[in-house]
């Protein structure tokens, strides 16, 4: 039996591409694919961002009454779109903990803390589907980059005539 | 709020263009099967949130129309006279 994973450049790809979507296509030289799968998935996110959308981290112990098992699996499914979901998440525990120190005043929020989110505004709900909907499409873009690249089975697949 | 309601609306279209096109692209080579793909995924899509859509609708009127109803009093006991 074929190894799942052969190489160790095969796993590189796969966290590449979730990560960064698309990468994984772009390696493997399939360009347009790679462009509007990045395209669509990142346009996404982006316009989630703009809606005042970000990545909450949930509540992780079961016993803690801010447990809720939906927000838990919003955030999984946000972080399908591995990068872009940290480095929001990065930048709001940074601001925080600037904000602990005391050095941190959002009314002059700096450059880097752009298109902060807001759980208080009226589209913070629709825009952490569109962050849903961007992470959950890009899991099935990681799925399809084994299928088509990694994979063992890719080769009989093709043998049957397989559009894939 | 009209304008947030409008742009919920859109969101429904726009996000299931988006899932539907993904789809289409990874598993189809070719643009003509990708755009009949999507095209028909996301005319089925629609329609089932169109049918969720109504059926929420008709029970919301219905709860509406139960609860601006007298209410009887189970209660009471009826007079003998």
């Amino acid at each position: 039996m074929a190894p799942l994973l052969a190489l160790p450049i095969d796993i590189a790809l796969l966290v590449g591409s979730w990560l960064v979507p698309g990468l994984g296509f772009l390696a493997k030289g399939s360009y347009w694919r790679a462009f509007a799968i990045f395209t669509l998935i990142n346009g996404t996110f982006l316009t989630g961002m703009f809606l005042h959308g970000t990545v909450l981290v949930p509540e992780f112990h079961y016993t803690s009454p801010a447990f809720n098992i939906v927000s838990l699996l919003t955030f999984l499914g946000q972080l399908g779109n591995g990068g872009a979901s940290l480095l929001v998440i990065a930048r709001d525990q940074f601001a925080e903990w600037l904000a602990q120190a005391g050095r941190f005043d959002p009314a002059n929020a700096p450059l880097w803390y752009l298109l902060p989110g807001n759980e208080q505004h009226a589209l913070f709900d629709l825009a952490t589907l569109y962050l849903l909907v961007s992470g959950s499409a890009n899991y099935f873009c990681v799925s399809n980059f084994y299928d088509r690249h990694i994979s063992p089975r890719r080769a009989s697949a093709a043998e049957h005539g397989d559009s894939k | 709020m009209t304008g947030n309601g409008w742009l919920h609306v859109l969101s429904c279209f726009y996000l299931a263009l988006v899932v539907t096109l993904i789809l289409g692209v990874i598993e189809f080579d070719d643009w003509r099967p990708i755009l009949s793909s999507t095209l028909r995924r996301w005319a089925k899509l629609i329609g089932a949130l169109i049918i969720i859509g109504v059926v929420v609708q008709t029970c919301t009127f219905v709860t509406e129309k139960n609860l601006e109803s007298p209410k009887k009093n189970l209660t009471a006991v009826p007079s003998r006279e």
